[in-house]
């Protein structure tokens, strides 16, 4: 028995929804439908009078009715039931849908939508607190005609008129406007913006006006989902070429480059080239993985000497809880056989630290990784990595957790994978962990929830955090003089997130911080220089070279420690870095720049955002500057009852001796195992 | 924020966690909550008082409590028969005084070793409840509340209860809930992850599908609750109208007070039953 949400119709600012109802009998009496808000568990029962066919019926809801006041919450996601009766029977079914419909404008600052959920169960989100400042078009498209933009035509069934497109060019005022509306579908209008006259490069960024109500509106033209499927290229007469690229807050900027030369071309060809050579090797690392799970599948037995296999982040790095862990063996029990099991880019950087490796996915590891005794890693391996029963696993994970793990995320959107598959996967790699380090009851409490995890916890803290504790003035004072940073000067490092939105093709777009460096190097350049540490995708793209001994792009410094030591002052976004740098009782900003579109994910969360953190929040540049100002002027966060609080909570075991916990962990297990 | 109503409708439900955390949210907030009482069992009333007062500690003010007796009691009723109310004739009967630590006491009467009588009372000498026994066994509890007077009868079969009568201010009779049990099936499909469960039905609770292929088949598959229900029919002597059952009279109450321009929190588990009962109305679960 069934009931499937097939249809949604916006009906006089209100929403139709139909249900096909599937082998459910024809006899039934009080049908309702009863939806559930997920976060604050609110219900909302509605009557269902009208049957329109043996088995459909349909309901009439009024979206403005879904929202209600609730502190903190912005986002209402309503699950839908649908009830009746046979005599002493009663059913309830959750109505399903693999249906998503595009946003619905409520009001100027609310949207709503209709999702499915990782169960194919019908949703009803609707998003309030939005920013009123932002327009979000369907699409964007550069064509023979021009650059083609469309929207909806009405919010909530009242219709916007008059709409104009404006092209912004900030560096020089110029500004292009364009109000030749068509409608290319009913209730959904389409402007066309000739860019061949487009007398300079740009960039553009691209706002509308229109009419609604009384009211006229100016908001920013954003683009909500990645360009992927748009046209976002176009040759123009003259040999020069219109792009569009999403700048870092959604917002789209319009350019025009020159004609491409042909030494241009010719590396496009290159490029070509190595596209070709990817897939080669996609296919030989396919052929590899195939002989790999055979060499593992064979009996194997231990090395006689006592042998602990190191791996961090998959190989690609020597790094983390596993090199303080490891450090730490070397001095106490050098005795022991180390090996690091590494990707081969890893190869170089071993070498030149004197470094024991072993370079994955070669007949040598899986050898060496089946003949140890113990592995002690920050991350999962692959499943077919076989773990021998005799095979102590120590899993460090790389984090306090922040975002949602495992089984605590409801809908994976991973590609290749689906939710059940990636919840019993996780739950089986976790629980191959013998010991799993935490680093505070928060993360213990996650972990356990989130892995399935029912082995032993080390609840000890984080080995790579016992550096930030144990390092005296001296230490960083060195560290100082090996990055070139003047001892006289505060630092101050910004540590964003990586956003996925940032790159629709590799190395394609220039990446934008968000906010000026000229106007932040005007008011604290004199005693204070910029540390960026970005992921390095970006890293590649930002060019701070005007900058001088400003800014310092430590985008790819090994260990980020070292840089957490020298700062004065974090500012960071979503990242869990703070969990980290909160260790050194040091302030950190908060800029969440791009927040209201951020929001949805925030959901998916442990703490909540506005409440819990240890800093300020900043909303907009200004904010951020003078919180800059501010906490320049404030080194020391012990007396700030919030940061306290915070500590208190992830930063308590603040001994820093984590490593030396661990390593005599594994020599207790060693011993009691001889 | 609009004031808030919790709905109270057994000892059960001041002992969720949710109802605790939910009621500290508003109070948080400054936002005064009344709570309805309207637990059948009238006498429970005491242990409801004392876990309220572990929990709104400091929030005394703005915490109050109504209870169906104080919903209804200037409505008319009809005068209740001579033997409805049990008496025992105090004289010649041995008696026993047994003083709690906080003042509270309650006094036996007894005949030779069989209990007749157990009145109960608060420190200041104020008549709460009284217990009637035949054989041993509670066969009637009258609850007195702050009034000098019985606000409802509780009769008792086999020391379970059968029926509640209601009073008014002039002791007549109001509405009589009686308890019965039938046989109710439930059929529900859902996942593990959704919100609306049925939690009564603990052996029925669905459980995920391990595959594909499970999935697949659990769509057409409704898992079924067969537990017998308890519920109770309502007897109107105010109006001689008809109550479609327990909730149907929960939203009459409420009506009474006007529910519809204050925040209404019920226990999740009467969810489907009450909401349908309420139809177009915002209802907080807790």
């Amino acid at each position: 028995m069934r009931a499937i949400l097939s249809g949604v119709h916006p009906k006089k600012g209100k929403q139709s929804l139909e249900l096909e109802l599937i082998d459910v009998p024809f006899a039934v009496e009080n049908l309702a439908m009863i939806f559930m808000e997920k976060n604050a568990l609110t219900s909302l029962c509605i009557p269902i009078h009208r049957r329109v066919r043996n088995n459909m019926v349909r309901l009439t809801i009024d979206a403005q009715k879904f929202t209600f006041e609730q502190p903190g919450q912005s986002e209402f996601s309503w699950e839908m039931y649908f009830t009746f009766n046979v005599e002493d029977q009663h059913y309830l079914l959750q109505v399903e849908s693999e249906y998503v419909s595009d946003r619905h404008q409520l009001t100027l600052d609310s949207y709503f939508q209709f999702n499915s959920d990782a169960q194919d169960h019908a949703l009803f989100d609707i998003h309030t607190q939005q920013t009123r400042t932002d327009f979000a078009i369907n699409s964007i498209n550069l064509t023979q005609d021009g650059l083609t933009v469309t929207g909806y035509s009405s919010i909530n069934g009242e219709p916007l008129v008059n709409q104009t497109l404006f092209l912004e060019n900030h560096a020089t005022q110029t500004v292009y406007q364009y109000s030749d509306t068509t409608d290319l579908l009913r209730g959904i209008f389409s402007i066309t913006v000739p860019v061949d006259n487009l007398t300079e490069n740009g960039p553009f960024n691209v706002y509308i006006e229109y009419d609604f109500g009384q009211q006229h509106v100016r908001q920013r033209v954003i683009l909500a989902r990645p360009l992927a499927g748009q046209r976002v290229s176009q040759v123009q007469s003259g040999g020069q070429v219109v792009r569009i690229s999403k700048t870092f807050n959604n917002g789209i900027a319009v350019e025009t480059v020159p004609p491409v030369p042909l030494s241009a071309k010719v590396a496009a060809v290159g490029r070509k080239a190595g596209r070709v050579k990817n897939v080669v090797h996609r296919l030989n690392q396919k052929v590899n993985t195939r002989y790999m799970k055979w060499l593992f599948k064979k009996g194997h037995r231990p090395f006689d000497a006592t042998t602990i296999i190191f791996e961090s982040f998959g190989g690609r790095q020597v790094s983390d809880s596993p090199l303080a862990i490891y450090q730490m063996f070397k001095k106490l029990y050098p005795g022991f056989r180390f090996i690091w099991s590494v990707e081969r880019e890893t190869v170089p950087y071993c070498k030149a630290n004197d470094i024991p490796y072993i370079v994955r996915r070669t007949t040598m590891w899986v050898r060496t990784m089946e003949k140890a005794q113990y592995w002690i890693s920050n991350a999962r391996f692959p499943a077919w990595v076989k773990k021998p029963k005799y095979l102590t696993y120590v899993q460090t994970w790389h984090g306090t957790p922040l975002k949602k793990l495992g089984l605590d995320i409801e809908n994976v959107t991973m590609p290749g994978t689906n939710t059940a598959a990636y919840h019993r996967n996780f739950v089986q790699e976790a629980n191959r962990w013998d010991a799993l380090i935490s680093p505070n009851d928060y993360s213990t409490q996650i972990f356990r929830s989130a892995f399935g995890f029912k082995n032993q916890i080390l609840k000890v803290g984080y080995p790579r955090n016992d550096e930030l504790i144990n390092s005296t003035a001296d230490d960083i004072t060195a560290i100082k003089q090996k990055l070139n940073i003047p001892l006289d000067k505060k630092v101050v490092m910004y540590a964003p997130t990586y956003r996925d939105n940032q790159f629709a093709e590799k190395g394609k777009y220039t990446f934008e911080l968000p906010f000026s460096l000229d106007d932040f190097q005007q008011r604290f350049g004199e005693d204070t220089v910029l540390i960026l540490r970005m992921h390095y995708l970006i890293s590649n793209a930002l060019d701070v070279s005007a900058y001088g001994d400003f800014v310092y792009d430590l985008s790819s410094y090994p260990n980020i420690s070292e840089l957490y030591l020298v700062s004065d002052l974090l500012i960071t976004d979503y990242s869990s870095v703070f969990f980290d740098y909160a260790y050194l009782q040091r302030p950190i900003l908060f800029y969440p720049y791009d927040y209201h579109l951020y929001k949805d994910e925030l959901r998916g969360f442990y703490l909540d955002y506005e409440k819990d953190l240890p800093g300020k929040i900043a909303q907009n540049e200004p904010d951020l500057l003078n919180g800059v100002a501010e906490y320049l002027q404030q080194p020391d966060m012990s007396n700030d009852p919030k940061f306290q609080k915070f500590y208190e909570r992830f930063c308590a075991i603040n001994d820093g001796l984590a490593s030396l916990k661990v390593v005599n962990y594994v020599v207790h297990q060693i011993e009691t195992q001889h | 924020m609009e004031p808030a109503v919790f709905l109270v409708t057994a000892l059960a439900d001041v002992k969720k966690d949710s109802f605790g955390t939910k009621l500290h949210e508003l109070l948080d907030q400054a936002i005064p909550v009344r709570i309805i009482f309207a637990n059948l069992n009238f006498v429970e009333r005491v242990n409801f008082d004392q876990l309220l007062a572990t929990l709104i500690v400091g929030h005394e003010q703005s915490v109050s409590v109504a209870s169906l007796y104080d919903i209804f009691c200037h409505d008319d009723g009809v005068p209740l028969g001579a033997t409805a109310l049990t008496r025992v004739a105090h004289a010649g009967l041995a008696t026993q005084r047994h003083t709690h630590q906080d003042g509270r006491y309650y006094v036996r009467y007894l005949q030779n070793d069989q209990l007749l009588e157990e009145s109960h009372y608060s420190a200041d000498g104020h008549l709460f409840y009284q217990n009637f026994y035949t054989d041993n066994q509670l066969v009637q509890a009258v609850y007195y509340g702050r009034q000098a007077r019985p606000e409802t009868i509780s009769n008792f079969q086999a020391g379970a209860l059968k029926e509640t009568l209601l009073l008014n201010a002039d002791g007549a009779l109001l509405y009589r809930f009686l308890q019965t049990e039938r046989p109710v099936q439930r059929l529900f499909n859902m996942d593990n992850t959704s919100n609306l469960q049925l939690t009564s039905l603990e052996a029925a609770q669905p459980q995920p599908p391990r595959s594909k292929r499970a999935r697949a088949e659990k769509r057409n598959t409704l898992t079924v609750g067969n537990a017998p229900e308890l519920s109770f029919d309502v007897m109107d002597y105010v109006h001689a109208g008809h109550f479609d059952g327990i909730y149907d009279f929960y939203r009459y109450a409420l009506q009474r007070l006007d529910y519809r321009h204050q925040r209404l929190y019920i226990n999740v588990e009467h969810n489907v039953a009450l909401s349908t009962a309420l139809p177009n109305q915002l209802i907080f679960n807790y």
